[in-house]
């Protein structure tokens, strides 16, 4: 008899051991399923961050490259010069290699 | 008991088949409708812009940078307000400000008549709006009211090199487009190709990323890297305006080129338009008068039919001319000089220096019509010149077979003939670079984010003997010396140069007041640093070269002569 009953314990574990592995497998599968999805929808709402990011910086940078080109136009800085009274030297002056300039004492 | 089984078995029964027709109503019925409403709401597609290529000086400065602007569109759908009301609020900022009270009540119709539409659910109302006007409009927090951006074309020297850049503007299809100069040469090249971007999203607009997603990347337009240098294309454009109100000229244009490579280092013509406002202009203003403009070039000429000649070896510099005595009869015609002076036996040398147009004619008999042809088609002069700028036109050259003694004899001293500018001055360059003719060009490199590549132009190929350049160059320095224009000369420099009076054909003769003046030269003469063509249209000051495109020449010149380290002798 007690030879039986190990055999019929042993037979429900058994079977309690299956189900429960199966039962396992489809909680793991649905836990993975909704992990991946958060994360996903996670990414997703990263991306569309990381994009604005990229906007703005985009932004950013039209910003300086227009004050950049604005800075370096030479029309501007010769209006500007003119306006703080500087002068284009009008008469060039030539002078020999050969004659010595601003020698020291 | 079994009653009330019954009847809750029957309200199951209604129950599912209502829920199974309205299954059937939304998912067969309406199914596909639904479905592209569904598909509308989560899927989107965008382009992406190709941003267009910059203009570069060759110091990598910016001719033409890309810039931004906004479109302002209405939502008709949205909009809560009143039209009018919208319209008075946005008009002000539409309009310049100096424009009248009459100018905004005309933009507040217009807008009203948008914002009214009952066809339309959007509608663009304004184009180019500043980003400091955008976030003006911004704070008025109208309802309906977006905005979408737009490329635009920045010109931080505004006008200085309209004629050389060209300008963009919309192709029939509503598409942007270059048009002129290097914007329409290198459109192309310049314009780039524009991606697309589609793939599904939330309601928040956060992107699904297990959805469908495709992404065709932009790629950029390329920039271009030219030979134009900025302070010296300054200096001219300044100096070509300064020129025109001295001499009362109704227009003019200078080039100043690298005569051994034809790198074109500045090139400005008047009158001239502003790119950024090229809708404001008439359609006149566009065409580039240094590469689409003939005019019978006069004495400019003559270095052309000279070097051809002590090229052929039928005159050497101490040729005497045998009829240089009086005027010379051909024909029915009589060919005079400019002053009516004449001088027997002048030597070639003198024919150049006195600008002897009888002299001249002798040389021309002497060439012989078939040989001139053939000259001056070596020089290029019927053809392009192959420049790359959109818009080059070229006047052709009689028929080799149609040259008769007259039009030898006038051709020889540059009448009868048309050239462009640009023609006359890679013409002239030939003579500096020792006899070899080389292609004009603007653009050096191209170039893109971390690479550039080099432009090949079209070999260079000797015309005549370096020798025959020689001989030549010496003459057109002592006509720089000792010529008309000898009182402009800039004593101690190498310059040698030749000027042009050419008279105005009109409707079968010549205009007997207007002209137009020129002046070709290089510096210096034994190794040439720039070649500069100045042409000023009727001037009218003095109908002269000598006295208006001369000057002029030098007075450009003087600035040049310490930028390319240019001294003068002794």
């Amino acid at each position: 008899m007690k030879v039986n009953r190990k055999k019929q314990k042993l037979s429900i574990f058994g079977k309690i051991n299956k189900r429960n592995i199966i039962w396992l497998f489809v909680a793991v599968f649905i836990g993975i399923q909704v992990l991946f999805t958060i994360q996903t929808a996670t990414a997703g709402a990263k991306l569309a961050e990381l994009e604005r990011e990229e906007q703005g910086l985009i932004k950013s940078k039209q910003e300086l490259s227009r004050y950049l080109v604005e800075s370096s136009s030479l029309s501007e800085m010769e209006k500007t010069a003119d306006e703080l009274g500087f002068n284009k030297p009008v008469n060039t002056f030539y002078i020999s290699t050969d004659e010595i300039v601003a020698k020291l004492p | 008991m079994p009653n009330r089984i019954k009847i809750v078995t029957v309200l199951f029964f209604l129950s599912f088949t209502v829920v199974l027709g309205r299954l059937f109503y939304w998912q067969i019925y309406k199914g596909k409708e639904l479905a592209i409403q569904a598909r509308s709401q989560y899927v989107g597609g965008e382009t992406i812009m190709a941003p267009r290529g910059e203009i570069l000086a060759s110091d990598g400065s910016w001719f033409v940078a890309r810039g931004d602007s906004w479109l302002v569109y209405a939502a008709l759908p949205k909009i809560l307000e009143d039209s009018k009301e919208v319209a008075e609020k946005l008009a002000p900022y539409f309009i310049d400000s100096n424009k009248t009270r009459k100018d905004l009540l005309v933009e507040i119709d217009r807008l009203t008549s948008l914002l009214e539409k009952d066809s339309a659910v959007w509608i663009p109302l304004k184009n180019r709006v500043s980003t400091g006007t955008k976030t003006e409009i911004e704070k008025l927090n109208i309802e309906g009211i977006g905005f979408e951006r737009q490329e635009i074309r920045v010109y931080p020297e505004a006008s200085s090199a309209a004629h050389l850049l060209g300008f963009v503007g919309k192709s029939s299809d509503g598409e942007e487009q270059g048009y002129f100069g290097l914007e329409g040469y290198y459109h192309l090249t310049l314009s780039g190709k524009p991606g697309y971007l589609s793939r599904e999203s939330d309601a928040r607009g956060v992107p699904i990323l297990l959805g469908n997603s495709q992404k065709i990347s932009a790629i950029e337009g390329i920039n271009l890297v030219t030979s134009i240098d900025k302070p010296v294309q300054l200096n001219v454009n300044k100096k070509l305006k300064d020129g025109i109100e001295t001499y009362g000229a109704a227009g003019g244009s200078v080039i100043v080129m690298d005569p051994k490579s034809g790198r074109v280092l500045a090139m400005a013509s008047y009158p001239s338009y502003d790119p950024a406002e090229y809708f404001k202009y008439g359609d006149a203003l566009f065409n580039n008068p240094v590469i689409s403009s003939s005019f019978e070039p006069g004495s400019v000429f003559k270095v052309i039919v000279m070097a051809s000649a002590l090229d052929a070896e039928v005159v050497e510099p101490d040729t005497k001319c045998d009829i240089c005595a009086g005027p010379l009869k051909i024909g029915k015609y009589y060919v005079k000089t400019w002053n009516n002076e004449y001088h027997a036996d002048s030597t070639m040398i003198d024919v150049i220096v006195r600008s002897d147009n009888v002299g001249m004619a002798f040389v021309g008999s002497k060439l012989g019509a078939n040989k001139m042809y053939e000259y001056l088609n070596k020089f290029g002069i019927g053809e392009l010149t192959g420049i790359d700028l959109q818009g080059e036109a070229t006047p052709k050259l009689r028929d080799k077979d149609k040259w008769g003694d007259i039009d030898v004899a006038t051709a020889s001293f540059g009448q009868g003939v048309a050239v462009t500018p640009i023609q006359i001055i890679r013409a002239v360059s030939t003579i500096a670079n020792k006899g070899v003719i080389v292609t004009p060009h603007v653009v050096d490199k191209l170039s893109g984010e971390g690479w550039e590549e080099e432009i090949k132009v079209n070999g260079a190929e000797r015309i005549i003997s370096e020798k025959a350049a020689t001989q030549f160059t010496a003459m057109m320095v002592e006509a720089a010396k000792k010529g008309e224009a000898k009182w402009t000369h800039e004593r101690g420099f190498k310059v040698a140069g030749k000027t042009g009076t050419a008279q105005i054909p009109i409707e079968g003769h010549y205009d007997e007041e207007k002209t137009i003046a020129s002046f070709v030269g290089f510096a210096p003469y034994d190794d040439p640093k720039f070649i500069m063509l100045v042409t000023l249209h009727e001037p009218s000051t003095s109908p002269w070269a000598s006295e208006t495109a001369a000057p002029l020449w030098y007075s450009i010149a003087k600035n040049l002569f310490p930028y390319f380290g240019i001294h003068p002798e002794n």
